[in-house]
């Protein structure tokens, strides 16, 4: 039967130790999808080697315990996107050069501009006008005293 | 051993170990814990190492069982043993890197692996040791013999045929 000469070459076993190849391991999962009955056998191993492997137990440290689930409970209790747990320090250098300023000063900046341009119109306007009006106003006062002056 | 009287239910102690029910890891540890850790010791040598390596399975374990339920293996024992030795022979490639240690091949009777290895020929033994305990692949382990790839293979193959006549006795 070819079954059980696949399962007679020792395949099942080298699976259950960790050294089949990567195609060996293809081929029985391959095998156990086509036969179901190879998953019993799979299990019959295994459940051996875990029989064998309880009873030639070897006792660790009793403090390993308590290390192991130190470090999962520690590892749990951090969620993975917990950003309030950390603090962000700005590493940039101190540039005594510059100022940082709150972005509302660039507004206040650009209308103090705007306002001062016209503050310069009205004045250069106003002075125009009031050169204009002493102007007149010279004109005005000696075409008088030209008319008081041609009587005599 | 005592333990081996309690029934474990795989697929409820799977389900609870997905949901991260530190209960259910704690009775898995204390379960399966020390055959894992005998298991890790045979490949390591050193008790301080093999309480780390057992510390990293079970950190692994606990946080990749899903890989377990989804993989289809048959049994959480195979599985647990498989990410032990994997865990432990990386380990052991790290300090053969950093100290070099004189090949013990021939360990004492002390488990089921060291006790059939202890009966293999010297060749097939080194072929063992060198797949199993050392984690190299197959062309790695020719190379080192100075054999091809396929006399290796058809070693190892009867090496796993005389495995699977071991264990049925």
């Amino acid at each position: 039967m070819e079954l059980n000469h696949y399962i007679q070459s020792g395949i099942i076993e080298s699976y259950v130790l960790g050294i089949a190849t990567t195609s060996e391991m293809d081929e029985l999962q391959q095998m156990r999808r086509l036969y179901p009955s190879l998953n019993a056998e799979v299990m019959a191993v295994e459940r051996r080697m875990e029989k064998t492997a309880l009873a030639e137990a070897v006792l660790p440290s009793p403090h390993l315990k308590q290390r192991i689930f130190q470090h999962i409970n520690w590892r749990d209790k951090i969620p993975p996107d917990d950003k309030s747990r950390y603090t962000f320090i700005n590493i940039h250098s101190k540039d005594e050069q510059h100022i940082t300023v709150h972005k509302w000063w660039r507004l206040f900046f650009i209308i103090t501009f705007i306002l001062s341009k016209i503050c310069l119109f009205f004045a250069i306007y106003f002075f125009l006008k009031y050169q204009q009006s002493r102007e007149r106003k010279t004109e005005l006062q000696s075409s008088h005293t030209e008319q008081v002056r041609s009587p005599k | 051993m005592q333990q081996a009287a309690v029934h474990i239910d795989e697929y409820i102690i799977t389900e609870r170990l997905i949901a991260g029910d530190p209960v259910a890891q704690e009775l898995v540890y204390d379960y399966y814990g020390p055959a894992l850790y005998s298991i890790i010791l045979q490949v390591v040598g050193d008790t301080a190492t093999a309480e780390d390596v057992l510390a990293r399975t079970f950190i692994h374990v606990f946080k990749n069982v899903v890989v377990f339920r989804d993989t289809g293996s048959a049994t959480l024992f195979g599985w647990l043993m498989r990410m032990a030795r994997e865990q432990a022979v990386k380990e052991a490639a790290i300090m053969e890197e950093s100290e070099s240690n004189g090949d013990d091949i021939m360990k004492h009777d002390s488990n089921l692996l060291q006790r059939f290895a202890n009966k293999l020929p010297e060749e097939s033994r080194t072929i063992f040791h060198l797949c199993y305990y050392k984690g190299l692949p197959k062309e790695a382990v020719a190379r080192m013999l100075g054999a091809q790839p396929d006399e290796v293979m058809a070693k190892l193959k009867d090496i796993m045929v005389a495995f699977r006549k071991f264990l049925g006795e």
